[in-house]
């Protein structure tokens, strides 16, 4: 399934290095190859780790249990929102970003646990 | 299927912190088209400031509008509107029940919303909103030069909405690349599904490169010395563009897929070429990545012979796509619904675009017309005459789908036609006054150039693009109060979303066809059609 | 020679009417097509490829691509060189909102934020050597006249050549969007006989600056 996937990085990556050896009168930057290379090898890698999940077998038919609706996922975002504008705004956004994000993440791990508690019931059932 | 689903909780929470990614998507896109109209009304007070040859708003008030414009319709319009009918629309292609981290997906949502208001907030402080242009190039976004705190949530709101980009273009791909139904494969998938991949993967390699960017520029206006020195300012255009010319694709792709969905559609045909679109999109996302200093030819610190000859190979690509739009077209029978108008605006207009662009890759031709409104007209052409020409059709086409009820077939073709003038006379004459060498992002022109009459025509062309949106706002209010129900599928779609209920169930199908092609729908109506000749039941 | 002005005109004499021709041909073929298709009676056809047509078209837009790509290189050569032996060469100096021109023999025209610019004169005809530094933001160097303009950076010394053949008064401005007052940020050049040229330098010899009106 993955064999396009890994064959289009490979094409891109061989159209990167080919590329790469061009070489302009104004000459290239550092700056330009790293960013090439670095998103060619984060291709490759991202690709490799697809294709190792899936030949250890696919888990993608087990009954999926679909949450309704995750309170917890838009706290801890205001939350995390919240303590980034803190880094311009001062420490005092940053304490309460954190400490509305942290109820978020509460909700999520209890949000989590009743999925489980659900679904075993669902098993015993 | 096997899936479950939790009791619902009351209505208010289920509406905001919906998982549902059909319920994540058509807020998403409520957001996005809030925006759109906001950024909308900022164009169109830049454009009457241009009417009147100046002395509508002060130069810096101009200045935050236009750099309040191009900001909303990249950051927060276009690119997540079209995650947003990917996000409804891919899963459904693929047959799956649900979209790969719907929490993740959720969180997209907010982030984009709230990084939306911190970006506007800017208004609401006593310096104005950022006004260093969507670009925010560094040293005139630092803090000696831009030290109004909008500058500062300017920063925050793009990271916070390209950020919720990424999840989205992570759930998406995923959901593609691993949730498929059974005999989907990925050469089964829709052109519209694939866009969507090639979009995916340039939101996930590129947009890090900005978040990076704006970091640095952060801890340059607090700290210093992180870009200062040297070529900094190079620098940070370098990683500016690595994100600034593969998001134009990204305000691309999903578009084009559309356009594709639709044309098969009212052609009532299978899709012309398939393969050969899927490799042209894949080929076309992986140069894409390596053009980005096509913007930074007249600096003469980019390789700009190896820039031009990338960038010029994108006909290449572009042309297969478009061969494979008119042949869809070929020998097709063909309706000329709204939605299918829509696709030829897009068809026609994007050209415009397109060519434009081939001509700006030349850097001989660039040192002329680069900064002039030659370029303006050429990215107007492409992400509004091109992208929201396929992002209207797609809603024309969709709409049913996501509501059950039909849109207005003659509010549709008002909308359609008063759209069609209005852009080419708010954006044709551009091409004109950037060849003449007036440059952009300026609030006033002298009198002696002669440009007023054609910046008047713009404006007009500006005013009646405004009608044509109300006049779509219209057309959904209508709808939706005096409803005209769809049925599952109303126009004989192709593809799996016309194969269940519209609005789909929470699980999306409760029964999936057989996939036997990228066009399973057709199969089936094409079987019926040779049992019906040769006489066999059906 | 970096003769600006001919090399855009000689590319745009070819992109332009091959991108024309594309426009209409594309147009017309739609035209058909939708004309045919809204008139179909038949059931719509069932092809879904064909790849050999599709092949050698692909191959005919690599064969446009690489001819447009030759064109631009040939042209593009010279206009990034610089001359060794430039017959002058002029210091530039962009700031928020101001362009200083500086002269060898210390002769200095200076435009600050105006619409009206006092002009810089350089003799026509000749390779000039332009050496462009911004004090503190981007700016762009541009004259539309020769469809040029190269970005003036700060703290880094940008080289370019020109050359001004027809005499006249060529106008400029700043085209990268620099801040507050970036619209009216112009200067103007001059182009006039070498011997003018040569007279007017030394009656503004160093110490004698001639500023730029405001409007």
């Amino acid at each position: 399934m993955l064999l396009a996937w890994g064959l289009w990085l490979g094409v891109l990556t061989a159209v990167q290095a080919a590329f790469r050896s061009v070489h302009g009168p104004f000459g290239v930057h550092w700056i330009e190859a790293a960013m090439l290379g670095a998103t060619a090898v984060a291709c490759v890698l991202a690709g490799l780790l697809l294709w190792m999940l899936d030949s250890r077998g696919g888990s993608r038919e087990r009954p999926r249990l679909l949450a309704g609706d995750s309170v917890a996922t838009a706290t801890l975002i205001a939350g995390l929102a919240l303590a980034l504008l803190g880094a311009g705004f001062g420490l005092w956004l940053v304490l309460i970003g954190v400490g509305v994000g942290s109820f978020g993440l509460g909700g999520l791990v209890r949000e989590t646990l009743a999925r489980r508690r659900h679904e075993d019931g669902q098993g015993a059932a | 299927m096997s899936t479950l689903a939790l009791p619902a909780r009351a209505a208010p929470l289920r509406t905001l912190a919906s998982t549902d990614h059909k319920r994540v998507a058509v807020h998403a896109g409520a957001v996005a088209f809030l925006f759109f109209i906001a950024g909308g009304v900022l164009a169109l007070i830049m454009r009457s400031q241009l009417a009147a040859d100046g002395g509508v708003v002060s130069q810096d008030s101009y200045n935050q509008l236009f750099t309040m414009h191009g900001s909303t319709m990249i950051y927060l319009f276009v690119v997540p509107v079209g995650l947003a009918v990917g996000l409804y629309f891919v899963p459904l292609q693929v047959g799956a029940a649900e979209v790969a981290g719907p929490r993740v997906a959720l969180a997209g949502l907010w982030l984009l919303l709230l990084g939306g208001i911190t970006m506007w907030s800017g208004f609401l402080t006593s310096g104005g909103a950022a006004a260093a242009s969507w670009w925010g190039f560094d040293p005139l976004s630092d803090s000696i030069h831009s030290p109004s705190s909008g500058m500062e949530l300017w920063i925050f709101g793009v990271i916070l909405a390209t950020a919720g980009q990424m999840l989205w273009a992570g759930c998406l791909l995923t959901t593609a690349l691993r949730r498929r139904a059974p005999g989907m494969t990925l050469m089964r998938m829709p052109v519209f599904t694939w866009s969507m991949v090639a979009t995916c993967l340039l939101v996930l390699f590129a947009f890090p490169a900005l978040i990076l960017a704006l970091v640095l520029l952060w801890a340059q206006r607090h700290f210093g010395g992180v870009l200062s020195g040297g070529l900094g300012a190079v620098d940070y255009q370098q990683l500016f563009w690595f994100y600034g010319h593969p998001v134009v694709y990204v305000m691309f792709f999903p578009f084009i897929g559309m356009v594709g969905e639709i044309v098969a559609t009212f052609s009532g045909r299978r899709f012309f070429g398939h393969h050969a679109f899927i490799l042209a999109l894949l080929a076309f996302s992986g140069l894409s990545m390596t053009v980005w200093a096509h913007h930074m030819f007249t600096m003469g610190q980019a390789t700009n012979k190896y820039f031009a000859l990338t960038s010029t190979a994108l006909i290449v690509p572009a042309g297969i796509e478009y061969l494979d739009l008119l042949g869809t077209l070929w020998r097709g029978k063909l309706r000329f619904n709204v939605a299918f108008l829509f696709a030829l605006g897009f068809i026609v207009q994007f050209l415009v675009g397109g060519l434009t662009g081939i001509v700006l890759a030349s850097p001989p031709l660039d040192y002329g017309l680069n900064m002039s409104y030659f370029v303006v007209a050429h990215f107007h052409y492409t992400i509004f005459a091109g992208s929201a020409f396929g992002l209207f059709g797609g809603l024309y086409y969709w709409f049913p789908k996501v509501t059950g009820v039909l849109l207005r077939e003659r509010l549709g073709k008002l909308h359609f036609w008063l759209m069609a003038l209005g852009t080419n006379l708010a954006f044709f004459p551009m091409f004109v006054l950037g060849a003449e060498g007036m440059t952009r992002r300026i609030a006033d022109y002298p009198t002696s150039s002669g440009w007023q009459s054609l910046n008047e025509l713009e404006t007009a062309g500006a005013g009646l693009i405004a009608l044509s949106v109300l006049a779509f706002l219209l057309n959904v209010v209508v709808s939706l109060r005096s409803r005209q129900p769809a049925g599952e599928d109303p126009w004989q779609g192709q593809t799996l979303e016309w194969a269940t209920s519209s609005p789909p169930p929470r699980h999306n199908f409760d029964a999936l066809p057989p996939i036997r092609s990228y066009a399973p729908l057709l199969d089936l109506g094409q079987a019926a059609e040779d049992a019906a000749e040769t006489g066999a039941p059906a | 020679m970096p003769d600006t002005l001919h090399a855009y005109e000689h590319v745009r004499g070819i992109y332009f009417p091959i991108a024309i021709g594309v426009f209409a041909f594309v147009l017309a073929a739609l035209a058909i097509l939708l004309v045919r298709g809204a008139r179909r009676r038949a059931l719509p056809s069932r092809t879904s490829a064909a790849p050999r047509f599709e092949g050698g078209y692909a191959l005919l837009l690599a064969c446009v691509a690489a001819l447009l790509i030759v064109v631009t290189f040939r042209t593009e050569t010279p206009l990034d060189r610089t001359a060794a032996h430039p017959a002058l060469r002029i210091d530039v100096i962009a700031a928020q909102w101001s362009w200083v021109f500086t002269y060898p023999n210390g002769a200095r025209i200076a435009d600050v934020s105006t619409w009206h610019p006092a002009p810089a004169l350089v003799p026509a005809g000749e390779e000039i050597e332009f050496a462009g530094r911004s004090r503190d933001v981007i700016h762009g160097f541009l004259v539309p006249q020769l469809h040029f303009q190269r970005q003036l950076l700060p703290g880094y010394e940008t080289r370019f050549d020109l050359r001004f053949d027809e005499p006249g008064r060529y106008g400029g401005e700043c085209s990268v969007f620099c801040g507050d007052q970036h619209s009216q940020m112009h200067f103007a050049i001059e182009a006039v006989s070498p011997s003018r040229f040569a007279r007017w330098l030394s009656e503004h010899a160093a110490g004698a600056t001639a500023a730029g009106g405001a409007t």
